[in-house]
């Protein structure tokens, strides 16, 4: 008998694809998501519908549907054997508690990234196959977008990790992320729309919604003209040094979450 | 079999201001069948959970197989399996589905171990039901079949009977008597059910706020609790000085309520009401009792509703006695 982190997560993972709410969440997640874009392609009325229109419409609403995938994944995946009691006995088996701690941290880790790439990728795959990509934004410009949100959603997947093995609740850990993730996109508004604190906003890349919605960076769009036609184009200028800077901040963050959660799960009394 | 395999030293434990175990210490040896009885709120779980690791003592020590390290202790308890307070499930999974998922976790290599524990426990035909659909008789049982999984040296039963029709109790209790019998596999068990541990423990642990009230074997409360007259009279006073000048009785207690309880001549029943009557003193009651396992318990550890110092008194009582 050997008692591994990788029997640990074989196990985890074993469980997860067996539960009902993994493919519940994933698909609940992206009828709200394509809800959303129908509605706001209805109140765009352009019918130059594209994959990179579609990316760039996904803009606004993404940060909410992938904050969602990372919270609930983690908090269930992290809290859900707390709740039944079932991770009481893998400590009584005589499993180091790292064990126990980091096989539900990568495996809400895993579902987490695999969701969101799913729907960041998929919807607009299949649009992209139907209508093709467009010139709204250049594929490549579409990809690294993609792949610099992973940085963010770490640190959420970390941030809700920590959460859960503090609050040991999976449904109060749901209830306090949504209410943390929606305060910090109102107040970065809010301190926006005043214009007149003299805020940096680089310092948005420290709070993690702010992050995924800087990564879009899709708010500067105009015209371009090709071969006598008009279309919408992004011409945000992408900066990678910023675009690093902000993935590093996360990352550290990330970290920082990850220990700490585990140094409170160490020494803990569990239930 | 004299090996001490759990050993727990001056075992405290603290909830802010709450103190949940005082001073607990006791040792199982291997073979034994152990029972850990108390009222509610006694401290019996929280003694299994500390010996199981869930709960990080306020102070004292716990060996396990002579280990006392962190990593000795996890090593310990992976030869150990444990049933505390709620069975092993998954409830939206199947018996095996949980089955195969522990196998996984421990990282035990034979498959057909699953079908071997789900036969031993009884459960080998609930197929696709999941848990959510069991009663609690059947998740107790697939609990007992999680436990035998990793095929472990000492089983931790918290209430494993909870739930049980009286054919599954019997089952289990039969069960449990055989994996000590033929796989040597030492057993601690609690359980509100006093007359099944009489018929299982060969020792028992008596715990009452958060302390150990006594220690004793099976064979040892056999003799302490069978064959006891009790003699109420209505002169209780004159009894003790009857019984010790003039039929030369040294064993017997004295309770509050002026019960004497004799320990010794009690195949002399004439004898010993002869002497009562010729000295003027009128047996109201005179029998023999044979107390067993609830009567000695409701004894040592009392009504919850008596006064602490009734309490105290009876447990003395008991105490000097083993």
């Amino acid at each position: 008998m050997t008692m591994t982190l990788t029997n640990k997560i074989k196990a985890q993972m074993y469980q997860s694809v067996r539960e009902n709410y993994t493919y519940i969440v994933f698909a609940v997640m992206t009828v709200i998501y394509l809800l959303t874009d129908l509605l706001e392609l209805a109140d765009e009325g352009s019918s130059d519908v594209s994959g990179s229109y579609m990316f760039v419409l996904s803009a606004d609403g993404m940060p909410f549907i992938l904050n969602m995938l990372a919270l609930i994944y983690t908090a269930v995946i992290c809290g859900g054997d707390m709740i039944d009691r079932t991770m009481n006995y893998e400590l009584l088996d005589g499993a180091k508690r790292s064990d126990v701690y980091f096989s539900r941290f990568l495996v809400g880790l895993f579902w987490s990234l695999v969701s969101c790439t799913l729907i960041l990728v998929l919807p607009i795959a299949a649009v992209s196959a139907a209508a093709g990509w467009g010139k709204m934004l250049t594929v490549g410009a579409a990809a690294r977008r993609t792949l610099f949100l992973l940085a963010p959603i770490i640190r959420l997947v970390s941030f809700y990790t920590l959460l859960t093995f503090l609050i040991t609740d999976y449904r109060a850990v749901i209830g306090i992320g949504f209410v943390l993730g929606q305060g910090e996109l109102i107040a970065v508004m809010l301190i926006q729309e005043s214009g007149s604190l003299g805020i940096d906003e680089k310092l948005f890349d420290f709070l993690a919604l702010p992050s995924l919605t800087r990564i879009f960076d899709v708010a500067n769009i105009g015209f371009g003209y090709e071969n006598g036609e008009d279309f919408y184009i992004v011409k945000q200028v992408m900066n990678l040094s910023d675009d690093l800077r902000c993935a590093a901040i996360n990352l550290v963050i990330a970290a920082v979450y990850v220990v700490a959660g585990y140094l409170i799960f160490r020494k803990r009394d569990v239930k | 079999m004299n090996e001490v395999i759990i050993e727990v030293n001056s075992l405290t434990k603290k909830y802010n201001k709450a103190q949940v175990l005082k001073d607990v210490s006791f040792g199982i040896k291997k073979g034994m069948i152990c029972g850990l009885v108390g009222p509610n709120g006694a401290g019996k779980t929280t003694v299994m959970k500390a010996v199981g690791g869930l709960i990080i003592p306020t102070s004292g020590s716990i060996k396990l197989f002579g280990e006392t390290s962190e990593k000795g202790l996890a090593h310990s308890r992976s030869r150990m399996s444990f049933i505390i307070e709620t069975p092993y499930a998954k409830q939206n999974m199947t018996a095996r589905e949980n089955l195969e998922k522990l196998r996984l976790q421990k990282g035990i290599p034979d498959k057909k171990r699953i079908d071997e524990v789900l036969e031993i426990a009884g459960i080998a035909d609930t197929g696709r039901k999941k848990i959510k659909n069991f009663s609690l008789g059947m998740k107790q049982r697939l609990g007992l079949a999680a436990a035998l999984m990793s095929k472990p040296e000492v089983m931790v039963l918290d209430e494993p009977i909870n739930g049980l029709d009286p054919e599954g109790i019997v089952e289990i209790r039969e069960l449990l008597l055989k994996l000590n019998r033929e796989e040597h596999i030492t057993i601690m068990i609690s359980s509100h059910i006093l007359s099944e541990l009489s018929l299982l423990c060969t020792d028992y642990l008596f715990i009452r706020h958060g302390e150990l009230v006594q220690t004793i074997s099976a064979d040892e409360l056999k003799r302490v609790c069978n064959e006891q007259y009790r003699i109420r009279s209505n002169n209780n006073s004159l009894v003790p000085a009857i019984l010790h000048e003039k039929l030369g009785i040294e064993s017997f207690e004295v309770d509050r309520d002026g019960t004497v309880r004799v320990f010794e001549g009690l195949n002399d029943l004439e004898r010993i009401s002869r002497a009562l009557y010729e000295n003027g003193v009128v047996p109201t009651e005179l029998h023999l009792k044979e107390a067993d396992l609830e009567n000695y318990y409701m004894e040592l550890v009392g009504d919850e509703n008596d006064n602490d110092a009734d309490k105290q008194d009876k447990s003395a009582n008991v105490s000097k006695r083993s």
